[in-house]
């Protein structure tokens, strides 16, 4: 088990590695900083004067190494639009994405248990086409217009919630409501179908046979069985919420990495680019190797080899 | 199966309480107020501006003033009545509604208040609110003294020299000196400095920044005479002064940035991150008197958020648009507008070359007069804008010839010229890029000009790219005459760009690096044309001489065809009823001049 953990954290580090060049690459290749940071009336040559304090004058491989260097030692530079570090600012936005994010997987564990249980207990019935129409709206509806509306509703008509920014819990209910509806459409059927599938095994009809209460069979022996692939789902979709909240965050003002982001592409201020994509690269290893070491623990059938 | 979920759960709880704690989640305190439907008549009296136009000596130089004399007549309009907003409903935040103003911009962020930092002109929302500038702006653009009571050049017009007010206050209660003056510009031009002055102004150059009694002076290497226009607060965020003695007793810029100390009408209170920064205003200004007490600036990228902001009673000035004009009648909003504050223009890239298609004048006046301006001005921006005549500069702005007309729609002619010039069905490119702030909805107007192309027999496409990439493409500074031969001869498809930008108080050195054939971009090269107009405007140190120089230039501009004028707009802001009165600066995108917010 030791061996395959090392094996598993190694091959996070080479993913790292590998995401940390790709960044590289890439925030270089969107276009030139110097001439972003250059204002458009200088009457001198000021770009060629920022390339050299920025560094970007250098050759490639010498700027390559010194971001190397840095980020082992979890330097991430300075913004250059503000000359603050971007661990400060990854600091300061990490917690509101990263609350949201799991507000919003609560959201859709609230919802979509009881709606997907209910789908495959009564198949066919208005509660499963109620789930499943939530779910076509959830999967159908992109979150910067369900948003906007759920603001128009709760902010402006009824008046219930604020439309922007993070502040009371109140703050959380329409960014964390829109960012898990396209996710819980998924859970529903995933957990309809994970149901249907133990509602139909032999230990069920078995509870069943020795007369426990329904309750008790699909409750006990059921749903702890349809879970396994719901939690795993969960553990991802959480992943996919740190990633996944750039839009959210744009629409209700969220002060997360995502707006960050935004923020960051539009001014071309690559450290911060760098450092937003490495901290969701991160993010997805690190969970998906947290799920893996998991597998292992949770399943004593499963066997890893070299 | 029970062990995995306790581990799950364990780790879900443990993450919880950790983010939940980083969070700091506040606690609204205090009431807020809204609109309901219920409307009703009631006489105002509203002050109407009238401009006059008079001719007055500024400093040193003569030049054209703007002056508003008021006037005041009767309106009837409809009010909402205020009522008590659910505390559930109410914006994050702990501001006072009676004494407050809550302002929401779009793509605010906080670049920090750092002038060895390079800062466009949306840090000037909450610049200008903190600091004073050397030389200030009226709302009409022109320039007035600002912590500098006047500006001069010495005979041999080599040295500036800048007079400080005396009496003025940092907002720590510090008295504000010209040390503390030449100290901070003497850093912003520093090797250290990535800021504008840096940038710009540094390598003019020749001396540091010396006082002598209550002056400020400094030395070019050669005569500049639109010197004093990088010290004016309607440039970006650079010639503010801050207090030498409190910024070295903090340690420096790492914790001045997080509580910066200025002089203007509004102290800095609090800054939260990614959302608002929230403001006191400074009872010991030596002018500026707020009206409102506590000032909140939010930053909401999202024009649908900031619309429901308003519309809820959780904002009271939002950054809005020119279509937004209607649905803000419709809500009994308020629209206000800055006039003039973005132009939008095509550019042809190299027309300057001998021999490429954009070197014949016909087929630039085919391409500009095909374009039927007012027609895109009611489809595309709901009738809120209006034809461009000039490049750059809209009335108001020194340079501005006033005697010059939009290009007028003559698809005949246009398809005539066309025609002549055997240019029919030529391929062209249309660069555009994706920038509110410089123009609503650039890509929108660049398919409308695409069609209006397509009706004379052109083919054309639209290619939306960065604001850098676009410059880069027109930038023949940075191509070999080998690279751009070679370019030309592998054309077509032919390129023109699509853009916008804030308007211009003044115009010289915008269009000196594009069209000067030494600028820094050297779109056009054409030395014995532009010019010599441009050094004109360039070298005299009278402001009159400079306006007529710039105006003749963007006379043969249009006349020519060198460039094709599309639209004005005005920027577009909503307001709740708190905003009684404000005074707009004219050219201004984003929202400013907070202070001069009345009840």
């Amino acid at each position: 088990m030791l061996k395959y953990i090392g094996f598993r954290i190694f091959q996070a580090l080479l993913g790292l590695w590998f995401i940390a060049t790709l960044v590289f690459i890439l925030s270089r290749s969107i276009g030139d900083p110097a001439e972003v940071f250059t204002a458009r009336n200088s009457g001198v040559d000021a770009r060629e004067i920022m390339a050299a304090k920025l560094g970007l004058d250098r050759p490639v491989h010498e700027q390559y190494l010194k971001f190397l260097g840095q980020l082992v030692r979890l330097d991430l530079g300075d913004s250059v639009s503000n000359g603050i570090p971007v661990t400060q600012i990854l600091v300061e936005r990490m917690p509101a994405t990263f609350t949201l994010g799991l507000v919003a997987l609560i959201f859709a564990l609230v919802f979509s248990l009881p709606l997907g249980v209910l789908g495959a207990v009564y198949r066919d019935s208005a509660i499963d086409w109620i789930a499943k129409l939530l779910a076509f709206l959830g999967q159908s509806m992109p979150p910067f217009w369900s948003g906007i509306m759920l603001i128009i509703l709760f902010a402006v008509v009824w008046e219930m919630l604020p439309p922007a920014g993070k502040g009371g819990w109140q703050s959380y209910i329409l960014p964390g409501f829109t960012l898990g509806w396209g996710v819980m459409a998924g859970m529903v059927r995933l957990v309809r179908s994970s149901m249907m599938d133990v509602l139909d095994s032999d230990y069920v009809a078995m509870a069943r046979a020795k007369g426990l209460p329904e309750a008790v069979v699909i409750g006990k022996h059921a749903l702890r069985n349809a879970l396994l692939p719901v939690l795993t789902y969960s553990s991802l979709v959480l992943g996919a919420f740190m990633n996944g909240s750039v839009v959210v965050e744009q629409v209700f003002a969220w002060p997360g990495i995502g707006t960050s982001a935004v923020q960051s592409v539009v001014r071309r201020d690559f450290p911060v680019i760098q450092g937003v994509v490495i901290v969701f690269g991160s993010f997805f290893i690190l969970i998906n190797l947290f799920v893996d070491i998991m597998y292992a623990v949770i399943d004593p059938r499963i066997k890893y080899t070299n | 199966m029970r062990r995995s979920l306790l581990i799950l759960g364990s780790l879900f709880c443990l993450v919880l309480v950790v983010a939940c704690g980083a969070a700091q989640p506040e606690v609204v305190e205090v009431d807020r107020v809204v609109e309901v439907e219920t409307i009703r008549e009631v006489e105002i009296e509203k002050e109407v501006p009238v401009e006059v136009e008079r001719t007055v000596p500024v400093e040193v130089e003569k030049t054209v003033e703007v002056v508003v004399e008021r006037t005041s007549e009767k309106i009837v309009v409809a009010t909402p009545t205020p009522v008590q907003i659910p505390e559930s409903g109410r914006l994050p935040g702990k501001v006072d509604p009676a004494g407050s103003i809550i302002s929401v911009s779009s793509y605010l962020g906080f670049q920090g208040v750092d002038t060895n930092i390079s800062q466009d002109s949306a840090t000037k929302v909450y610049y200008d609110e903190v600091f004073d500038y050397a030389i200030g702006q009226n709302p009409d653009g022109t320039l007035t003294p600002g912590f500098a009571t006047a500006w001069e050049v010495s005979p041999d017009q080599l040295t500036w020299t800048f007079t400080i007010r005396e009496g003025m206050k940092f907002h720590n209660g510090d008295d504000i000196t010209p040390e503390d003056v030449a100290w901070t510009w003497t850093r912003a031009v520093g090797e250290d400095s990535l800021g504008g002055f840096a940038l710009e102004v540094g390598p003019l150059l020749s001396s540091g920044f010396e006082v002598a009694g209550n002056t400020v002076s400094v030395s070019t290497k050669e005569p500049q005479s639109t010197l004093p226009l990088f010290f004016a607060s309607a440039s970006p965020p650079r010639s503010v002064v801050f207090p030498q003695a409190h910024f070295e007793s903090v340690g420096g810029i790492d914790n001045f940035r997080e509580a910066p100390v200025g002089s203007g009408p509004y102290k800095w209170a609090d800054r939260v991150p990614g959302q608002y920064i929230q403001m006191e205003a400074f009872d010991d200004h030596y002018e500026k008197n707020p009206g409102y007490k506590i000032l909140q600036i939010w930053d909401v990228a999202e024009l649908n958020t900031r619309m429901a902001m308003l519309k809820s009673g959780n904002a009271d000035l939002i950054t809005a648009s020119v279509r937004s004009v209607e649905e803000l009648q419709g809500a009994d909003l308020q629209v206000l507008q800055s006039p003039a504050a973005n132009i939008s223009w095509i550019w042809y890239n190299y027309a300057w070359v001998p021999g490429h298609p954009f070197n014949d004048k016909r087929i630039r006046e085919a391409i500009s007069i095909a374009i039927d301006r007012e027609a895109i001005g009611k489809g595309l921006y709901a009738g809120q804008t209006t034809p461009a005549c000039c490049y750059w500069v809209v009335e108001g702005n020194i340079g501005y010839p006033g005697d010059v007309e939009p290009h007028p729609y003559d698809p005949t002619r246009a398809m005539q010229l066309v025609q002549e010039a055997g240019f029919e069905g030529a391929e062209i490119e249309i660069l555009t890029f994706s920038g509110d702030a410089d123009f609503v909805d650039q890509p929108g107007l660049s398919e409308a000009v695409a069609g209006y192309l397509e009706a004379i027999g052109l083919s054309t496409f639209v290619s939306v790219v960065d604001g850098p990439v676009l410059r880069e493409t027109f930038d023949n500074a940075i191509k070999t005459d080998d690279e751009i031969k070679g370019i030309v001869e592998d054309q077509p498809p032919y390129q023109i760009a699509v853009r916008g930008s804030d308007t211009r108080l003044h115009s010289y050195r915008g269009s000196h690096i594009y069209y000067h054939s030494e600028g820094r971009r050297q779109m056009m090269r054409l030395p014995g044309i532009l010019d010599p107009l441009l050094d004109k405007a360039g070298s005299s140190f009278d402001l009159q001489d400079q306006h007529d120089a710039m105006a003749d230039f963007h006379r043969l501009l249009s006349r020519d065809f060198w460039a094709g004028p599309l639209l004005e707009a005005g920027a577009v802001f909503g307001a709740s009823e708190k905003v009684g009165t404000w005074t707009p600066i004219t050219g201004k995108p984003y929202p400013h001049n907070h202070w001069t917010i009345r009840p």
